[in-house]
């Protein structure tokens, strides 16, 4: 969840180390590449060597099995994140009501400050940053409570300016102490915003956003833009999750309007709005795996074929299911399948042959 | 940078709660747009157990007939808080998903419109008697004399001195935010053979909890939830210029029946 740049190029080390030393054991075993028993000796007491200190400076994983380790520990610092916030939210509601106003006030805004000294504190400790990861996450669900229960105490109608607070504060967070999940919330909490005012704007409640979810569209390009715009030098995990969900934004706007033609702002007939976003969907998908080949951007390729898939089989559905057996149509879904896999092979393939030269 | 993360976090924590209360202090400051007792039928307990010791009542109002639609909101009324039912050139009426609305409304307490529906539940019982079993919901007017909100929704405007200039009794006309949905159905009209028909309700009062503090909410944490029985507490109300109200006192009823 956290990584700078220097761990990240330590960790790639690392695994270029252990496939050097695959390969030296096939090459050994087809007798193209035989070090003598000295050579051996002092090549292996100098990986070893780089791998401990490494390990020492950057708290990298140096074998197989510690990867699985930091990987649950991870998950482990995400459960027990959320645990907690639970766990604090629960206590807060079995005792509020003996509370006076000023003194239930007083506790929700100094809980999120004193966890923010305390995830300072902490992080000061940690290179791994497995507990400030997880104390960022209560924290966020502190103050997402906090302003909800200030809300509730004082029956104000729900507005969608605490989405604003609440995404601002965990984009703070997350370039702080370069914190992936709390990036990804501030994100998606920062899109409704948009989208909730765009909504307001335009005449309409804020909280009906999925009635109109051309408001996302901003923020999907927006989302998108950022990682062209700003580097990200400290943190170089950060543009791959802006694209993620600037990408997973753009394709569900256009997936809801492709077969909800109705939810538009657009002063067309909802079948040309279909048929319009239908189009915008399988050409967002295909510029997307471009792209991302093109750049080497994973995150693209996979999304992008994923919803290309999803673009296809919704509209196979919608156009033959009721009318042709179900086993055609599931024969036709099969082959179209098989033509998918065939095409994305020639793009790997096509790939490999181009970054290997 | 760490120190910066600090500062601007604890920032955020307190510029936003400090916008939330200065927001509070502006609604409750000078005199109050509207003062209303209300009892248990209007506003009833929300669920609490052992792990919510908080006390919240929510607002509730009557609406006779469908879930969907209010009366009171006919064309003119939605087109005023803004509802366009224009159709667009290509589009029908079923095609136009209009945009839920924030808007002022008007509930009558205990008026014309209660006794109305009171007749309405009335007329509905005995419809159910004659009709077949399981064809129409038998509804109990006994029951809802004695249980039932008596707030029923009367207007709605885009002004919310519009309304009041409408309604100025306070005591018996409340005036309150509220989120409108509105549709249009394609109807047959046996005159001119077709047309469209549009329909309104309102979704959700803002706000429709309402949250009891101490001292206030000693005397009703001894009280579980209850349906169908006679109110055991009145509620005064105030509503500050943002419409957004709070509870000045709790009186538990001795008589109930005379509430």
């Amino acid at each position: 969840m956290a990584e700078t740049s220097a761990k990240k190029d330590a960790q790639q080390r690392v695994d270029g180390i252990h496939a050097f030393r695959r390969e030296l054991e096939h090459l050994a075993g087809e007798g193209v590449l035989i070090l003598s028993n000295e050579q051996r000796e002092q090549l292996d007491a100098h990986l070893d060597k780089t791998l401990a200190e490494l390990a020492r400076r950057f708290d990298v994983d140096v074998s197989d099995s510690q990867k699985r380790i930091s990987l649950a520990m991870r998950i482990a610092s995400a459960l027990g994140g959320l645990a907690i916030c639970a766990a604090v939210f629960m206590f807060f509601y079995r005792y509020w009501g003996l509370l006076s106003t000023p003194l239930q006030v007083g506790i929700l805004v100094a809980i999120p400050i004193l966890g923010l000294i305390a995830i300072e504190l902490v992080s000061r400790r940690e290179k791994t940053l497995y507990y400030t990861s997880l104390l960022a996450l209560v924290v966020f669900g502190t103050f997402v409570l906090n302003l909800n229960v200030v809300g509730s105490i004082f029956n104000m109608a729900p507005s969608q300016n605490a989405f604003l607070a609440w995404g601002l504060f965990a984009l703070v967070l997350a370039y702080g102490y370069r914190l992936r999940l709390e990036l990804a919330a501030g994100l998606v909490l920062l899109a409704i915003y948009i989208a909730a005012d765009i909504l307001a704007l335009s005449g309409g409640s804020w909280d009906a956003v999925l009635d109109r979810p051309e408001t996302f569209l901003p923020a999907a390009l927006a989302l998108l833009g950022i990682p062209l715009l700003l580097r990200h030098g400290k943190q170089p995990g950060f543009p791959t999750v802006y694209r993620l969900f600037g990408l997973l934004f753009l394709f569900l706007t256009l997936l809801v309007l492709g077969n909800e033609g109705q939810l538009t702002y657009l002063p067309f007939t909802k079948k040309a709005v279909q048929g319009l976003y239908q189009f915008a969907g399988f050409g967002a998908a295909t510029m997307a795996i471009w792209i991302g080949i093109r750049n080497r951007l994973t995150e693209s390729v996979n999304l992008g074929s994923g919803f290309f898939a999803i673009y296809l089989f919704n509209r196979l559905f919608v156009w033959w299911w009721d009318w042709m057996p179900k086993y055609l149509f599931f024969l036709i879904i099969g082959l179209i399948a098989l033509l998918l896999l065939a095409v994305f092979r020639k793009l790997r393939t096509g790939s490999g042959i181009a970054e290997a030269t | 940078m760490k120190r910066m993360t600090l500062i601007l976090a604890i920032a955020i924590i307190l510029v936003s709660n400090g916008i939330a209360l200065i927001g509070v202090s502006q609604n409750r400051a000078g005199e109050p747009v509207q003062t209303i007792e209300l009892t248990e039928r209007e506003l009833p307990l929300q669920n609490v157990g052992q792990d919510n010791s908080g006390i919240d009542l929510k607002l509730n109002w009557t609406r006779p007939g469908s879930l969907f639609v209010d009366a009171a909101l006919n064309r003119a009324r939605l087109e005023e808080v803004g509802f366009n039912f224009q159709v667009p050139a290509g589009k029908s009426g079923k095609d136009l998903a209009l945009l839920p609305r924030v808007a002022y409304v008007a509930l009558e307490y205990g008026g014309q419109a209660w006794e109305q529906y009171l007749q309405w539940t009335e007329n509905e019982k005995q419809r159910s008697q004659t009709a077949p079993r399981g064809s129409v919901n038998a509804p109990n007017p006994e029951r809802d004399r004695i249980s039932k909100s008596r707030l029923c929704l009367v207007d709605a405007s885009r002004s919310m001195s519009e309304l009041r200039r409408r309604y100025p009794d306070q005591s018996k006309y409340l005036v309150v935010r509220a989120v409108l949905m509105a549709r249009l159905e394609e109807v047959k009209d046996p005159q001119s053979g077709a047309g469209i028909s549009p329909s309104g309700f309102v979704s959700e009062i803002l706000p429709d909890f309402i949250h009891v503090p101490l001292p206030q909410g000693k005397l009703l944490s001894p009280l579980k939830p209850q349906t169908g029985q006679e109110p055991r507490y009145a509620v005064t109300l105030k509503y500050g210029r943002n419409l957004e109200p709070w509870v000045v006192s709790v009186r538990l009823l001795s008589n109930p029946n005379k509430n």
